[in-house]
């Protein structure tokens, strides 16, 4: 009992030194879990959305984006006698609010629907609970759910104007249904959907529940097509792993940090302490029990650490997830994340996190503190002996994990989990290489600089070298933590460029009309035939262009699996604007004459593809094999893509829908206002149909911010960064400053000046900091190198340009001497306390 | 067959107003709007058979006692029923939208097996997915079709595929047709019944199929009309002897005992209806069998006595639980007769409808 309460005397007396202790677990455990619930929270909202579309739907019968007639439904029920079939009616509107919003209208069958409903399906059991009556033979009433009665302030019984193509009508809310699923959509029954849009016969698609999918027999035919749904399918639960496992790998870093940190401020409580050991064990007591006392510390430490950083985790959590749920709105499906809930799990995860990361950290320092000898205290010298013997080892157990680490990335392409650890393996080796490495340089670092320096600033960064022991894992710590904010720093850079490269040679048009979509980077909605005669025929247009180019995005069923194809028109420029992994050498030719199609290089290395192999497709006439002419460079869906020639694509699928179109201007015209005034003709075309228009720079532009918004949680990650190097050089300095106390005094007694003391801590600091940011460089790079060609590589597909920002080597020089410099000011006033009261000691 | 209108009522306002206002919503139903059975009526077949839009409600009902070659017992119940939800809408532009709503009841009793399996869809009348004509009436896939006379109905782990053969005349019933069901002009329905028919057919349970033959009763009825404020269930027999007479009765229950509208109907070989008050009947419950799902509490056994026409039965559920548990729960099931009609010994089957019990 002596000892807790010993130990807790000491903890709350030294309050900087708990907040430091606590600080190192608490960051590491906040990170984790902010991560985990971002994850968690946006896997249930995508489980959410995927319900909202499909509940419990197995199959869907649909024409490929078409309307289908009603009367397939009648088959289904009455001579396929399916039981569970329910038609659909799902459609894009705009309505009026203060703006125009765009919503879903969502028309349902609550009869067939019942089959369907999930059990956290509240709303339709609701609407039974309201008027049944109204709801099915009203012409224009519907249901929407309080959250967004409240984001577009609708209130019960209003009518609210609505936009669909180019007619306007009205829609009266029935009732307010306090429903998560029914969000962003306004709920009528299917009757009354075919009302509003004008479409008396027919309906989106029929939901299924079925086992066989060949119980629809021949009615699957023509252009009616039996898709699996989204809920089913595995490739969308394994869209976001890659994603997810990129988050992951981030917390596990950040632990790895935390551990350091968290040895360096035990060990610091236990330089402090090294008396009162001592004391302790002439008392009588065992090594043993100080063990136990340190790792007892560590526990209470740690437990309340890790509380306390799961609630800022939470906390950071509501930051994190703007921007995770950004990204995967950009990258995958419009999903709206509306809240981040604290599960039981990740509170778990975080507590073992912090304990488990906060005993692997102290387990040294314990092992130290048992040491301390009956006599006063140990030797300084004999501890840096003792560390120098470890370093000769540290040798070994690097190259061993270096190499495990790339055998086993040579080994394990498909599991990208295994190809993390083995990345870590790496970082782990290379950094522990770092304390050796100081050892290394330090003589040479002596001759060429220090030499030159005042005796005080000599003091100071000499000691660096001496109290390695103390100040390695200082510099490890700090420089794995800049090298992750370099390595992500070139990763993103590189990405970046690769993306800018590939978007000046691909876009060729100068303005781009696309159809609405769900998501920012994927065309799937479609453009209507008597559109695209109104931009063919427009006179502004016809007058300035030279060519308009269709783009037409659809899915096709092949040998594997439903793959996204996209027809192209050819010409000499869109030729060109294809950049190729590999080729064959007419490709060309085979691919405007022959069954050839090229393929974008995610999709190449999804199914392991090469030119000159064979995908079969499933055409109005059958499957039919088609060639690989070539794989080009894509960076536009990461789940890859076919490119086929516009004329086969019609005359084999007989759709003659189109997703976008490409207006390449005619030359020497004054481009700028040319595409003002074809923008203005296209503002006018917009107030009756319903699309997008585009420049080619406002293109590039949107995709950049995009792109940037996407990566923006590595900036938050950069901030952390620095907070852990600042709190890591703050213990190890005030560590060292403690164990040197006595040196400080007879030093001030010999007339050194405590502003002296105080430039000697600083001096340390900044050598701390600047050997931090000169050992993160290699050690950045080597991630970056591993991060890009194979974590990235192994995760999409893509390859990229490797391209580095020097101004990037620079910013995290700065960072770690300023940071070093701030952290170095706590220790260094800490001095202006004098240690005269130690001159009798 | 009053039993069939009540129950769709409580179900359709089940949907409309939820379960506990059930009751109390049928009991203010708006007949506003609707045609109403306020006299006695020419019928005319088969257009009868057809749907009769313009009343509230309708349904054709069919259930029956089968069997197999080596004596395995089924029993079974297929109804279709309509409700008009709304006398004043008009038809729009939309295939899908109508105020006329049917609903299905399916279910096999596998006796030897005591499995009962049971299914309730709706469907709306349009687009051809449910209807009626003279010709036939269907919901998806289940079909009563009247020329010639066959049954079929697939529905979850069943298929009912039967032909049915009229062994007795159609029987109006009530008042030439008219059956009244309280006091109150119009608070009547029009109704017939064939209470024998010859079945044959097969029914499929699970994937396996069984011949079967049997005997069916058909009854057909339409109304426009709302319940006592203190009725609360009723009882319902329909009852096939082997003597070749059939006896169908009904009794409402309300809170003081037996309404006064509960009648029975005697009907001989040759299709003739004897009409029996309900003073005349005294009905036993023998024995009662709890739903281990519902915990409801039916009558599971009865000894039946129409003294007037030396009439003495016991009759027996073939097996405790054919319980509907759908929104709203009830009991329907086969059941064998036993005793004695006109001082000889008789037998018989027949089915028992048993609402409102708690």
């Amino acid at each position: 009992m002596i000892l807790i309460k010993s130990s807790i005397k000491y903890f709350t007396k030294h309050n900087l030194q708990t907040v430091l202790a606590l600080i190192g677990i608490l960051l590491g455990v906040s990170i984790v879990v902010a991560i985990d619930l971002c994850i968690v929270s946006s896997q249930k909202a995508f489980k959410t959305s995927l319900e909202q579309s499909f509940g419990k739907t197995t199959h869907f019968l649909s024409a490929s984006g078409n309307d289908i007639s009603q009367e397939i439904y009648t088959k289904i029920k009455k001579e396929k006698k399916i039981d569970q079939a329910t038609p659909v009616i799902e459609k894009n509107i705009l309505i009026k609010t203060n703006d125009w919003v765009r919503i879903k209208l969502l028309g349902l069958d609550p009869f067939s629907y019942q089959g369907f409903k999930t059990t956290s399906d509240k709303g339709l059991d609701e609407l039974s609970q309201a008027s049944l009556k109204d709801f099915l033979l009203c012409d224009n009433c519907g249901y929407i759910s309080s959250k967004t009665a409240k984001k577009l302030n609708i209130q019960k019984h209003q009518e609210i104007v609505f936009q669909h193509e180019s007619s306007y009508k009205k829609i009266r809310i029935l009732d307010i249904i306090d429903d998560d699923k029914l969000d962003n959509l306004i709920l009528v029954d299917i009757s009354t959907a075919q009302k509003l849009l004008d479409q008396p016969n027919t309906i989106s698609r029929i939901d299924l529940i079925i086992k066989d999918p060949n119980e629809l027999g021949e009615l699957v035919s023509g252009d009616l097509e039996l898709v699996e749904s989204l809920k089913n399918k595995k490739s969308t639960q394994k869209m976001l792993s890659s994603f997810n496992l990129n988050l992951y790998s981030l917390s596990f870093l950040s632990l790895i940090v935390a551990v350091f940190l968290i040895y360096n401020t035990m060990s610091f409580s236990i330089v402090q302490r090294q008396t009162i050991f001592g004391i302790f064990r002439t008392l009588g007591l065992s090594s043993r029990e100080i063990f136990e006392l340190v790792i007892k510390e560590t526990l209470i430490l740690s437990v309340i650490a890790s509380v306390i950083g799961i609630a800022l985790g939470y906390g950071l959590a509501q930051i994190l997830i703007n921007f995770i749920s950004q990204t995967i709105n950009d990258l995958y499906f419009v999903v709206e994340i509306s809240e981040v809930k604290l599960e039981i799990f990740t509170i778990l995860k975080g507590l073992v996190a912090g304990i488990l990361s906060a005993l692997l950290g102290a387990c040294l320092p314990a092992y130290q503190a048992s040491l301390s000898p009956a006599i006063q205290h140990t030797k300084r010298s004999s501890q840096e002996r003792e560390f120098d013997n470890y370093l000769k080892h540290l040798w070994k157990i690097s190259i061993a994990s270096i190499s495990l680490g790339f055998i086993i990335l040579g080994f394990s392409e498909d599991y990208l989990i295994i190809n993390f650890m083995a990345l870590a393996l790496i970082l782990v080796g290379v950094a522990i290489l770092v304390p050796n490495c100081i050892k290394i340089i330090s003589s040479g670092f002596d001759r060429v600089l220090v030499s030159k320096l005042s005796p005080i600033n000599k003091i100071g960064i000499r000691s660096i070298f001496r109290n390695l022991s103390r100040t390695a894992i200082t510099i490890t710590a700090l420089s794995m933590a800049l090298s992750i904010a370099l390595a992500l720093d070139i990763t993103v850079g590189s990405f970046r460029k690769t993306v800018i490269d590939w978007l000046s040679a691909t876009l060729q048009s100068d303005i781009y009309i696309s159809a609405p979509s769900l998501s920012a980077n994927k065309t799937t909605g479609n453009l209507s035939e008597e559109f695209q005669q109104e931009i063919y025929k427009n006179p502004i247009i016809q007058k300035f262009s030279q060519n308009i180019i269709s783009y037409r995005n659809n899915w096709v069923k092949s040998n594997l699996g439903e793959l996204m194809i996209a027809s192209i028109d050819f010409n000499e420029r869109i030729e060109k604007s294809f950049k190729f992994k590999e080729k064959s050498s007419n490709w060309t030719k085979d691919f405007t004459e022959n069954d050839s199609i090229i393929i974008s290089e995610p999709l190449a290395f999804r199914f392991k593809l090469k030119t000159g192999d064979s995908i079969n497709l499933k055409t109005r006439y059958g499957f039919k094999q088609f060639r690989v002419a070539g794989i080009f460079y894509d960076y536009g869906n990461e789940q890859g893509i076919i490119m086929i020639h516009n004329k086969k694509y019609k005359k084999l699928w007989n759709d003659l829908k189109i997703s976008s179109l490409g207006i390449m201007l005619k030359p020497n015209l004054d481009k700028d206002l040319t595409i003002s005034s074809i923008k203005q003709e296209l503002a006018q075309l917009n107030t009756v149909h319903n699309f997008n228009y585009r420049s080619n720079s406002d293109l590039k532009q949107e995709t950049l911010r995009i792109f940037d918004r996407t990566f923006q949680i590595t900036k938050a990650l950069k901030i952390i960064t620095i907070l852990i190097a600042f709190i890591s050089i703050i213990s190890t300095l005030l560590a060292m400053n403690i164990e040197k106390k006595k040196e400080y005094a007879i030093l001030e007694a010999l007339g050194t000046t405590r502003k002296n003391l105080a430039q000697i801590t600083l001096a340390q600091s900044l050598s701390i900091g600047f050997l931090s940011a000169i050992f993160s460089l290699p050690l950045g790079l080597l991630q970056a190198v591993l991060l890009i060609n194979v974590i990235n590589y192994r995760s999409f597909g893509w390859t990229l340009r490797f391209h580095q920002d020097y101004s990037i080597f620079i910013q995290i020089l700065v960072i770690a001497i300023l940071a070093s410099l701030i952290a170095g000011l706590i220790p260094a006033i800490r001095h202006t306390k004098g240690y005269l009261a130690l001159r009798n000691d | 067959m009053i039993k069939a209108y009540f129950l769709l009522l409580l179900i359709f306002s089940n949907l409309a107003v939820g379960a506990n206002q059930a009751i109390s919503a049928l009991k203010n139903s708006n007949s506003n709007g609707y045609s109403r059975a306020d006299r006695v009526r020419e019928f005319k077949f088969p257009e009868d058979h057809g749907a009769h839009r313009d009343f509230q409600t309708e349904w054709w009902y069919a259930t029956g006692n089968l069997q197999d070659s080596s004596g395995v017992e089924f029993g079974y119940q297929l109804t279709i029923f309509r409700n008009n939800i709304d006398p004043n809408f008009l038809a729009g532009n939309s295939g899908l939208k109508t105020n006329q709503i049917y609903m299905g009841h399916l279910a096999i009793s596998d006796i030897k097996n005591k499995e009962f399996y049971s299914y309730e869809i709706f469907q709306r009348s349009a687009g051809s997915l449910a209807g009626s004509t003279s010709k036939e009436t269907w919901i998806n896939n289940w079909k009563f079709n009247w020329e010639p006379l066959k049954l079929y109905a697939k529905q979850g782990d069943i298929v009912l595929d039967l032909n049915l053969k009229a062994q007795k005349q159609i029987v109006l019933q009530g008042n030439k047709g008219l059956s009244q069901k309280s006091t109150q002009v119009g608070n009547a329905s029009y109704y017939y019944s064939i209470p024998r028919l010859e079945s044959a057919g097969n029914i499929q349970i699970k994937g396996k199929t069984y011949q079967v033959k049997g005997e069916s009763w058909i009854d057909r009825e339409w109304s426009t009309s709302s319940l006592g404020a203190d009725e609360t269930g009723w009882d319902w027999f329909s009852l096939q002897l082997s003597d070749n007479w059939e006896l169908m009765y009904y009794q409402i229950r309300n809170k003081s005992g037996i309404s006064p509208v509960s009648l029975g109907a005697l009907i001989d070989p040759n299709s003739s209806k004897i009409s029996i008050p309900h003073q005349d009947i005294e009905l036993k419950v023998i024995e009662n069998w709890t739903s281990p799902k519902t915990k409801i509490s039916y009558p599971a056994k009865w000894r039946l006595v129409i003294k007037k026409h030396d009439i003495d039965l016991v009759i027996s559920p073939l097996m405790n639980n054919q319980e509907h548990q759908f929104r709203y729960s009830y009991w329907e099931g086969a059941v064998k007769i036993t005793g004695t009609h006109a001082g000889k010994r008789i037998n018989g089957k027949g089915y028992v409808e048993l609402t409102g019990y708690k």
